[in-house]
């Protein structure tokens, strides 16, 4: 390990513990916060620079080389999100995954050079560069175009490691724990080392809920991602579809079938969404209620237009699940699908309290994206806190960098925990961005109403989940 | 025409307020006085980007102004003050009083009104400038456009013209079609009496009749809505001018853009026949697409024959949801494309190039004709000196008619040239540092929603114009061919691909009375086909 990576990894370990501060509010220093942010960035360029080819070819055209300062890398070094889809979609489609390694050699700090014969899926791609130490995350668009993010060990690591040390006392501090918990969060949090601490909370894990995923138990799209992360820290976990949704597939929905393997493909898929959803949910809600009837508590993850579903047919069959008290639902993926049904959360909220009888309080929306390293939930006053490891920017239409505390504009960001790929993003989402204290307690940049900007596709996982659904 | 907007201070600007009128079944409605200080106080309180509000019992529309010498927006705002709509005034449910009122008016009585329009228009030319200034205020489309746009408008009234559309549109068993819309028309034909018929002589006692009588057909207007959209001044005039020809009534929704040509259109049929039937059962209005209040109403069962959407995914998908039970006629959002051959690197490259860039600023690839991507035949040297000869000419584009490239199409070309399409070439023209024109030169698949539409070729080396076929589909509604051996060769296997038109390269806009739009004979859609 060069200096230069000691030095960032340490600042990456000192911004974490601020962000746990932050998520405690107990001792959090914006100022020193800010600086380690930007010279974790800096850093992080310096790095780029030296690694990523497609960063070297866009620095040298900007004629930008090392800096001390972050603002050129806003105005000049920023990349939109499709960078991560600017492979040729015939590659895919003639399986040449020889050039899809090149392309990501491109736009990774890493070698992708996994020998690729044999290979004829990008599920058996991905397997192949993870079993190389590089995970490939993906998300997918209305056109079925994928995003493949690579992240290395080590950028995988600080990844798990960041989540689980900020997103637990944020959750317990504001959402869901009980004072005792709020102590013993706050303790270890002063105690243990960021990684002490995420290591311990996977170890101790909530095994007083079981967990249901409203997704495939196998893949590889951002949610899917998560959750294989999260579900062994629950007494049992459950999915809707206990099978797998493979990318093949998965690009098929958006893209249609060509051969009548594909076609098959597409049928059995649409089998198990279409014609046994109703029986899915149905399996699961008895699932909840076992649980329920075993004394443990209910957490449910999945995807707005999913919710609305299940909430829905819960309510036809009359009935409300009387989870434990405690009891939580995390959604999020956004309010419109592929095909452009719409969800309005005024409609959504009270529907899935009267469905699932729990308190609003404890149902949480999220925000996040494959590109970030950050996981963002909206509070009791509807903003998502920006933790303070992001540096946000946002740009006006034209994509010039809009200066303010109270924008409207696309949502960009500077990621310091982005070691392996270039995270320094222009996202697809248009948002309301506000920057001062907020009602809950927490401070800082955060956004509030999240749309789509213009020309951007609808993606994510919601949008996926409510086309397979549609 | 002059007089009455004078005597209503109607169409004039007035402190950057300009009143906008009306028509509503033979009525002008006027919208209430309001005053800039007003407007820009009830404005103050929205968030900047609002473009419609109502106030009092006005619409106002605000409009940003372009300035036209650098076709750049101004902090200065045009504000259009016009009434507003009540869905029910715009309905008709007395079936009766259309059966023997505008139903029953001759074809001439058609022409009639056109002629009379379009001679209120010429004799008031001062009015017509008037509002064709009022619209170049904040148009983004160039001033050049703009004034052929006004130009062809009269086109589309002349008699001649409207004569071949009906005669052309609704001819069936070789007889012109003013017949059908005129009344029940006998057609020289076997009639068969149908197997019930046949079998009832089996039974004794009276028998039915011994044989069929004649067939009749008739061509019976309807009542319609068109819901029109912005993307060409022509739009709402077209639509208009369809549901006169079909003889028929109802009422036409302007779009945000094209409010002072509407209501144009509106008050010179004021000024030339108030009382003609068609008049008196047509109205033009406006209020902002999506609008549930208004849409629920005019879209619930019965309240019209028939519904034509331009425009969109958005607004043709959300009509067509709202209103199942009515036909409904969509001009779906389509784009052109153009395939060139590798006969343009044997013959003047620049004379196709010249043809090519003609189809691509077609409205500046606003309209759904417009080249968007280009396909060309020849090696990868010969590909990029057409896409170097292409963004030549585009450049000259600029010079002649500059275009107002709204904020979002720039940020799309940067998120596009370094995003998705980095590997891209990119040979772009730009006015003071911001893109203007360009073409981006790509090996790979393009995905047309990335498309700015606004003055960018996507131009794709094909080793076959064979190889570009899978491209086609019924989203591309025009392909212009060079050369015409090659299009002759190629004319069916695209037209099977759902294509409209396929036509010479540079001659993709061209327009004839009575020819097919977007794989419909439009006016046969539009009247209902009866037996009688």
């Amino acid at each position: 390990m060069t200096q230069r990576s000691i030095s960032l990894n340490s600042l990456q370990r000192q911004l974490i513990r601020q962000t746990q501060a932050w998520a405690l509010q107990e001792g959090f220093d914006p100022g020193y916060t800010r600086e380690l942010r930007h010279a974790a960035i800096l850093a992080n360029h310096a790095r780029y620079l030296e690694r990523i080819p497609t960063y070297q070819r866009f620095a040298r055209e900007e004629a930008i080389g090392r800096l001390n300062d972050i603002e050129p890398i806003k105005q000049q070094l920023m990349f939109p999100d499709d960078l991560f889809k600017s492979y040729d979609q015939q590659w895919l489609d003639n399986h040449d995954f020889s050039r899809m390694n090149i392309w990501l050699s491109q736009i990774f700090t890493g070698a992708a050079n996994v020998d690729v014969s044999g290979i004829e899926t990008i599920d058996a791609w991905v397997d192949r560069l993870a079993d190389a130490g590089t995970r490939i995350v993906y998300s997918s668009g209305t056109s079925g175009n994928f995003s493949f993010v690579p992240r290395d060990p080590a950028n995988w690591a600080l990844f798990r490691i960041s989540s689980s040390a900020y997103l637990a006392p944020l959750l317990i501090n504001h959402r869901i724990g009980t004072p005792l918990q709020r102590l013993l969060v706050g303790l270890s949090c002063r105690l243990l080392k960021p990684e002490t601490f995420a290591r311990l909370s996977r170890d101790v894990g909530m095994r007083e809920y079981d967990a249901f995923f409203l997704d495939f138990e196998h893949g590889r799209t951002g949610n899917q991602t998560l959750e294989q992360e999260i579900a062994p820290l629950f007494r049992r976990h459950y999915f809707l579809y206990e099978t797998t949704l493979s990318s093949t597939v998965l690009r098929l929905v958006a893209r249609g079938w060509k051969t009548d393997i594909e076609r098959e493909q597409l049928h059995a898929l649409q089998e198990v969404v279409v014609e046994r959803k109703e029986q899915n949910y149905g399996t699961l809600i008895e699932r909840i209620q076992a649980s329920t009837a075993a004394g443990q508590k209910i957490f449910i993850f999945g995807t707005t237009h999913q919710f609305k579903e299940l909430s829905d047919l819960i309510l036809a069959r009359n009935e409300t699940l009387a989870m434990k008290e405690g009891s939580i639902i995390l959604f999020g993926g956004g309010w419109k699908s592929f095909t452009g049904d719409h969800v309005s959360r005024d409609c959504l909220i009270p529907l899935m309290t009267k469905a699932f009888n729990l308190p609003e309080d404890r149902i949480i929306e999220g925000y996040s994206m494959t590109e970030i390293n950050a996981f963002t939930l909206r509070c009791n006053f509807g903003r998502f806190h920006i933790p303070p490891f992001i540096e946000p920017v946002i740009f006006d239409e034209q994509l010039q960098v809009a200066d303010g505390n109270d924008l409207v504009g696309v949502f960009g960001f500077l990621d310091a925990l982005a070691t392996a790929y270039p995270g320094f993003i222009i996202s697809g989402d248009k948002v309301h961005f506000v920057n001062d204290e907020c009602e809950c307690g927490l401070s800082g940049p955060a956004v509030t109403k999240i749309g789509r900007a213009t020309f951007r596709e609808v993606k994510g996982c919601g949008g996926i989940m409510a086309s397979l659904s549609a | 025409m002059e007089s009455i907007c004078q005597h209503n201070d109607l169409l004039i600007e007035n402190e950057g307020v300009v009143r906008v009128p009306f028509l509503i079944k033979g009525r002008l409605v006027l919208p209430p006085e309001l005053t800039r200080r007003e407007i820009e106080a009830a404005f103050a309180a929205t968030p900047y980007e609002t473009r419609h509000l109502e106030l009092a019992d006005a619409q106002v529309i605000r409009e940003p102004i372009i300035e036209r010498r650098t076709m750049q927006r101004t902090s200065e705002y045009q504000y259009q003050v016009l009434p507003r709509v009540n869905p029910l005034e715009l309905i008709e449910t007395d079936i009766d009083k259309l059966a023997n009122g505008p139903y029953t008016i001759t074809v001439k009585a058609v022409l009639d009104l056109l002629k009379a329009v379009s001679d209120v228009l010429q004799n008031n030319e001062v009015t017509t400038k008037r509002i064709r200034d009022l619209t170049r205020h904040t148009s983004d489309h160039p001033d050049l456009y703009i004034d052929g746009a006004f130009a062809s408008l009269m086109y589309g009234l002349n008699v001649d013209a409207a004569r071949s559309i009906i005669d052309n549109e609704l001819a069936i068993w070789q007889i012109p079609g003013r017949h059908f819309l005129e009344g029940w028309v006998e057609v020289p034909t076997e009639v068969m009496p149908g197997l019930t018929s046949f079998l009832a002589q089996m039974l004794p006692g009276i028998s039915l009749h011994e044989s069929a009588t004649p067939a009749f057909i008739r061509a019976m207007p309807t009542r319609q809505l068109h819901i029109t959209s912005g993307n060409a001044p022509e739009v709402p005039w077209i639509s208009a001018l369809r549901l006169i020809l079909s003889k028929s009534v109802g009422a036409i929704k302007l779009p945000f853009g094209a409010t002072l040509s509407g209501a144009m259109l509106a008050v010179a049929a004021m000024a030339a026949a108030p009382n003609h039937p068609l008049i008196q059962n047509l109205s033009i209005v406006y209020w902002p697409g999506g609008d549930e209040d208004i849409e629920s109403v005019l879209c619930a069962p019965g309240m019209f024959d028939r519904i034509v959407v331009w425009g969109s995914p958005e607004a043709v998908a959300s009509i067509q949801a709202r209103a199942p039970f009515t036909k409904t006629i969509c001009f779906n959002p389509r784009y052109g494309v153009s395939l060139i051959g590798k006969e343009a690197f044997e013959e003047n490259l620049d004379v196709v190039a010249f043809a090519a860039a003609a189809d691509v600023m077609i409205y500046s690839q606003k309209a759904c004709t417009s080249s968007y991507v280009q396909y060309v035949e020849g090696t990868e040297t010969q590909v990029k000196a057409y896409a170097k000869c292409l963004a030549k000419i585009l450049h000259q584009w600029d010079d002649i008619a500059p275009t107002f490239v709204p904020p979002e199409v720039r940020g799309q070309v940067k998120r596009m040239k370094r995003g998705k399409y980095l590997s891209a070439d990119w040979l772009l023209n730009m006015e003071e540092g911001e893109f203007a024109s360009g073409v981006v030169c790509m090996d790979s698949e393009f995905d047309i929603r990335d498309h700015p539409r606004s003055r960018l070729v996507v131009v794709r080396h094909m080793a076959s114009l064979i190889d570009a076929l899978c491209y086609l589909h019924s989203g591309v509604s025009t392909v212009g061919v060079y050369p015409e051996i090659r299009r002759h060769d190629l004319r069916d296997l695209i037209a099977a691909r759902g294509v409209s038109n396929i036509l010479p390269l540079g001659q993709c806009e061209r327009v004839f009375p009575a020819m097919p739009h977007d794989g419909m004979i439009v006016l046969a859609e539009l009247v209902d086909w009866k037996n009688g």
